[in-house]
């Protein structure tokens, strides 16, 4: 699908169509050519909050930038001045790291003004209402009203699950963690075949009292990949919406991080907030250590990739191997029934 | 039982990093060897300040196709 942007008006209409959601108060880096992310975050309004946004973009920014990249730098607020002082200043930083920023673009939603070359204009509703026309029929999703209404989205009604937390409870202490995982494992297969759907409010409850295994929840992590990872953010983003508070942080974990896999930092981050904080979460932390520093989602292929070549060495080496430090190749599937499943066919991380 | 190496808590805040990232004694086997392989320790940026970044976006829905 391609809009082709023509004017500042249309290029302010579409972005909210890239991020998923319409900005607000905002600066946005919006590349030209493939190689660096989208980036967004709040409007620097100080100059020190200025020099510290310029280090949060740096990293990623650095880490990605090519010879000759280009960009332009789009400011969503009422606020003029901090708009023209802020993408200034991005934009003299980013010059710094071989970045050439070709728009400097201001909107308050009703009028818009390019600083580079002074140019200003009225936005116009008929474009808005066109560009979201091409993009249903074209079968994306609209954006979200605001970043806010995309976490709204992720709080449900919570009181089913949680009215059958003890039942869950004590058929898991009658169970063994070997069990509950390897029906975990089954019936994430089993959502993913179906092509997502919604869990019953039983299947629900012992499936995120299950997580509470580490190995159980590492498993189910580890099964995340570019193939599947679409079907996790539909599970995990249901599971978030309905988990009681004492079981939400690793279905939000889970959630950050297939998004964060999906390329989508603003989602992942509204998932970590639903992570309850009167404690660390170790999973959370490294999922916003990820977006934070703007790791590429391919580096988890990459992860995966080296696991599988470090086991096929200690196989060789040993004539064995603890297949639970094998993650599963993107193409495997666990297609036999659990009783005639041979035990050496999916990895099973963690303890 | 090999349970709740890091367990999910009551209450419902926003993230806040800098606690978690306390966390570095209960990782579990995953997240270790994900620390070691590609995720840097957040040492170098103010937990404050976060970035949406959104990798590989569909930039010919704005720009067309390009070579």
């Amino acid at each position: 699908m391609d809009l082709v942007v023509q004017s500042p008006d249309e290029l302010l209409s579409a972005v909210p169509h890239v991020l998923g959601f319409r900005p607000e108060e905002s600066i946005v880096l919006v590349p030209f050519r493939p190689g660096l992310p989208i980036v967004r975050l709040d409007l620097p309004t100080t100059a020190r909050d200025r020099d510290k946004a310029w280090d949060a973009v740096s990293g990623p920014y650095g880490r990605h930038a090519r010879p000759g990249a280009v960009l332009a730098v789009l400011c969503f607020t009422e606020d003029r001045r901090s708009a023209g002082l802020a993408s200034q200043h991005m934009s003299n930083r980013l010059d710094g790291i071989g970045i050439n920023t070709h728009i400097r673009l201001w909107t308050d939603g009703r009028q818009w003004c390019e600083f580079n070359t002074g140019h200003s204009g009225l936005r116009n509703q008929t474009t808005a209402e066109r560009i979201a026309t091409t993009t249903v029929l074209a079968g994306a999703p609209q954006p979200a009203a605001s970043r806010a209404s995309m976490a709204a989205s992720m709080v449900g009604d919570r009181d089913p699950i949680t009215q059958l937390l003890p039942a869950a409870r004590t058929a898991a202490a009658a169970s063994t963690p070997t069990a509950e995982r390897e029906w975990a494992l089954d019936r994430v297969e089993q959502f993913h075949a179906d092509g997502g759907g919604r869990l019953s409010n039983v299947d629900g409850a012992r499936l995120l009292v299950a997580l509470e295994t580490i190995g159980t929840r590492d498993a189910l992590w580890e099964d995340m990949n570019r193939e599947n990872r679409t079907s996790h953010m539909s599970l995990w983003h249901d599971l978030t919406r309905r988990a009681p508070d004492e079981l939400r942080a690793a279905p939000a974990s889970m959630l950050g991080f297939a998004s964060w896999l999906h390329g989508d930092g603003a989602r992942a981050w509204c998932a970590l907030d639903q992570v309850p904080d009167d404690r660390p979460y170790s999973m959370a932390a490294l999922v916003a250590s990820a977006l934070q520093n703007g790791i590429h989602p391919q580096e988890w292929d990459r992860y995966q990739t080296q696991e599988r070549e470090l086991a096929g060495d200690l196989a060789d080496t040993a004539g064995g191997l603890d297949e639970s430090f094998v993650p599963r190749p993107a193409t495997q599937h666990r297609d036999l029934p659990y009783p005639q499943r041979p035990t050496t066919d999916r990895p099973a991380p963690g303890r | 039982m090999d349970r709740t190496e890091d367990t999910p808590h009551a209450g419902e805040h926003r993230v806040d990093v800098s606690r978690k990232v306390r966390g570095d004694d209960q990782r579990s086997s995953t997240e270790r060897r994900l620390r070691r392989l590609i995720v840097p320790e957040p040492a170098s940026y103010d937990p404050g300040t976060r970035l949406d970044v959104i990798h590989d976006p569909d930039l010919n829905l704005l720009w067309g196709a390009q070579e």
